[in-house]
């Protein structure tokens, strides 16, 4: 018995028996149990295009995936990494080197509370996350520290759109009618900063409203928004 | 004090073998990990998750530790009453409610984390257990939290000779037996059974079981029910239909 | 908890007459009123204030008067902050904050020196004066803490109050007996006169600008602020200063003006939506 990919699902309930022989692949939000594949959360039911079956649901805390890029708050520094809050159950820790072109004597200077955008760069489930300021070939690539701007959250699900390609149109709207630069953070936590405060709070305020809208709705308003702001 | 009436009506108006109404809302709490409100009759319990998170507590190397509390407001009661929040039957039930709802999660996915659920009793009129437990599952399944099953709870009892489902708080109060039972009901398990207050001969004692059971089945039914509204409406909300 | 970073920032916006949410400085954060959510209690009602999230119930019952006010009622305020609000509320914590909480509710809304309630008026909840009379009980719960507690616990209370409605009591033994005896009327029962009793507003000051409805970041950001207390008719019942920063009278009076004026304007909304949802 095997479903049809979107279709919403319980904890416990069966997505796929598994077969006499073969390789089933299965990812997170699936479980075995008792021979038979089940959901552990509730969501959506997804297959990838390689076959791969796994929940999309909407939750809170952040479970970091190598790759991920996300934004994160420094809550301490330690002597030989900074502690960064990432809201997931484990704070990650962000070697001091991390960064690009950095020695001993030039390491940024983060202090509680100082934001950076950091890719995600070990999470084993027994281990505390690690992050990185740089890509794979050492490059900074647009991480590293964040100041100025503000910071707000959104949820898991809203992020993926944000992160589409192309792009989402409330993010389009805003683009057209202002300058501002924005970081979302794939674990939820979001950055703006703009020439003028008044552009921030905007931005920020048109993001949030993505939770509750679906992607159409939330460009529509958007753009009546701005409209408005601009007149 | 009667009980069931000849023609076989409760004190609500209930036949014996009746649920009383069951509300369920997720997501009631906004810094919550996950949160729901459940409602069985006039029995309301807020439940809150937080978690999975590394704290400075005992943590455990391979799975994860579940932490319990309930607290019950001044008003809930008929009487007004300022109950501390670690009275003996609030730590005895948060003992129970702990064990039967981390039995269902998969600890060992979280190893070294915490996770901490609270319950806060606003209105109580019997089967306080039972709703916690209900409002507790839907918390856990409103943070994401990796579950084995759905989990549904009812309370079962036995008066004037009659099986009683879902006892009001009249008729806990009555001195008869009271069976609190949790149910899975993919894996069709009986998570959970208690038995306080009397004796009771061992048929009927089979035969409260089988009402618990299927109590617990139309409860189940009930919270899948809500769950899968919830999700759906967010699913829809995120532009994947 | 807030860092250097975040606090320029609002400072920063607060000094331009913007807040993070858009807001101007005078305006208050979405609000929502639930009235009637807990049906067993004689009242209670849930204000969402932005994020803050507080639910209050009522209870009415016989006790005895303060020895005092041998011919008045009482009332009596507790606040509880809900672990369900964050785990920093287990415990002892919780408690120890909701006393302070309690204890400026009781300042504010009840007794003045004269005998006169902060609105309510307590010489007509007396049953048998010196013996017994009905006890307001108001139980407030913090579910969750996003500044404004109390601007939002007096909401509440006054969606809560609007609902109570006193039984009629009738003395069948009196004076004469060692232990008096009541009979308890529930159908001829008479609304509690609480449209006089007063809301919080809290006023703060970040800067030159002063602000209302304050979220915990900009709570942490600002100086001092002033809980007062007012009624319908602009009247202020009772101030509370939060904050150790020394202030000027000239600054405590244009808050308590501020205050005079946009009090009023609350308790109309919120009143206009109670008569709706209780359809009186």
């Amino acid at each position: 018995m095997s479903l049809g990919a979107s279709q919403v699902l319980g904890p416990g309930d069966p997505v796929l028996e598994l077969p006499e022989s073969g390789e089933v692949r299965i990812g997170s939000g699936v479980r075995l149990q008792d021979g038979c594949m089940a959901a552990s959360k509730a969501g959506r039911l997804q297959r990838t295009n390689r076959g791969k079956l796994w929940i999309k649901g909407r939750q809170k805390k952040y479970i970091p995936r190598v790759d991920d890029a996300v934004v994160g708050i420094v809550r301490d520094r330690l002597p030989e990494n900074f502690i960064v809050d990432i809201n997931g159950p484990f704070n990650a820790d962000l070697p001091l080197l991390a960064f690009e072109n950095v020695t001993r004597r030039n390491i940024p200077a983060l202090k509680a509370g100082d934001l950076v955008y950091a890719r995600v760069t070990a999470a084993d489930r027994d281990l505390h996350p690690v992050l990185a300021c740089t890509n794979a070939l050492g490059k900074a690539a647009g991480m590293g520290p964040l100041s100025g701007g503000m910071t707000f959250s959104v949820s898991s699900a809203t992020v993926a759109s944000l992160l589409a390609v192309p792009p989402h149109p409330a993010l389009a709207a805003l683009g057209a009618a202002f300058k501002f630069e924005v970081v979302v953070g794939v674990n939820g936590l979001c950055w703006v900063d703009a020439d003028k405060l008044a552009t921030c709070v905007l931005v920020a305020n048109c993001i949030r409203n993505c939770e509750d809208l679906g992607a159409e709705e939330a460009g529509a308003v958007t753009k009546r928004i701005v409209q408005a702001m601009a007149g | 004090m009667e009980y069931v009436t000849p023609e076989g009506l409760r004190t609500d108006g209930r036949r014996p073998r009746e649920l009383r109404k069951l509300g369920c809302q997720l997501g009631t709490l906004e810094s919550a990990d996950g949160s729901a409100t459940c409602e069985m009759g006039f029995t309301k319990v807020l439940a809150a998750v937080f978690g999975p998170r590394d704290t400075a507590g005992k943590l455990h190397p391979d799975r994860a530790v579940v932490r319990c509390q309930v607290a019950t407001a001044p008003f809930s009661a008929g009487e007004r009453r300022r109950r501390g929040k670690r009275g003996p039957l609030a730590t005895e039930q948060a003992a129970t409610i702990r064990e039967t709802l981390a039995e269902n999660i998969h600890l060992e996915l979280l190893p070294r984390t915490q996770i901490d659920l609270y319950f806060h009793v606003l209105q109580a009129d019997g089967g306080i257990l039972s709703t916690c437990l209900n409002a507790g599952m839907l918390a856990l399944a409103d943070a994401g939290i990796p579950l084995k099953d759905l989990v549904g709870s009812c309370t079962v009892g036995y008066l004037e000779s009659t099986p009683l489902l879902d006892l009001n708080y009249i008729e806990e109060s009555g001195g008869g037996p009271l069976l609190p039972m949790a149910y899975q009901p993919n894996m069709d398990k009986i998570l959970m059974l208690q038995m306080d207050k009397g004796k009771l001969p061992v048929e009927t004692f089979e035969v409260l079981a089988t009402l618990a059971t299927e109590g617990c089945r139309a409860v189940t039914g009930q919270i899948r029910q809500s769950l899968m509204n919830h999700t759906k409406q967010l699913a829809v909300a995120r532009g994947s239909v | 908890m807030i860092s250097a970073g975040e606090r320029a920032y609002i400072t920063q916006c607060v000094e331009g007459g913007l807040r993070g949410d858009g807001r101007g400085c005078l305006d208050h954060r979405v609000t929502r009123l639930d009235v009637g959510t807990i049906p067993q209690a004689n009242g209670s009602a849930r204000v969402q204030l932005g994020g803050t999230d507080v639910m209050v119930g009522v209870k009415v019952e016989i006790g005895a008067p303060l020895a005092f006010r041998p011919d008045s009622g009482r009332v009596e305020f507790n606040v509880d902050f809900s672990p369900c609000g964050s785990p920093d509320f287990e415990g002892k914590e919780g408690e120890v904050l909701g006393a302070d909480l309690a204890n400026a509710l009781a300042r504010s809304v009840v007794v003045g020196p004269d005998g006169k309630a902060g609105g309510l008026d307590l010489a007509t909840l007396s049953i048998l004066p010196g013996n017994s009379c009905w006890v307001i009980f108001v139980d407030a719960l913090i579910l969750n803490n996003d500044g404004s507690l109390l601007d939002a616990v007096t909401m509440a209370m006054r969606g809560a109050l609007a609902e109570i409605r006193i039984p009629h009591v009738e003395i069948t033994k009196g004076d004469s007996a060692e232990v008096p005896e009541f009979e308890i009327d529930n159908e001829k029962s008479s609304k509690l006169d609480a449209g006089a009793v007063p809301i919080i507003v809290t006023v703060a000051k970040i800067g030159r600008r002063y602000l209302v409805d304050l979220t915990s970041e900009e709570e942490l950001c600002s100086d001092f602020s002033l809980h007062i207390a007012v009624n319908a008719e602009g009247r202020v019942c009772g101030v509370t200063k939060k904050g150790s920063t020394p202030v000027h009278a000239s600054v405590m009076q244009e808050m308590l003006e501020l205050a005079q004026r946009i009090g009023p304007k609350v308790i109309e909304s919120l009143d206009a939506y109670i008569v709706d949802v209780l359809g009186e």
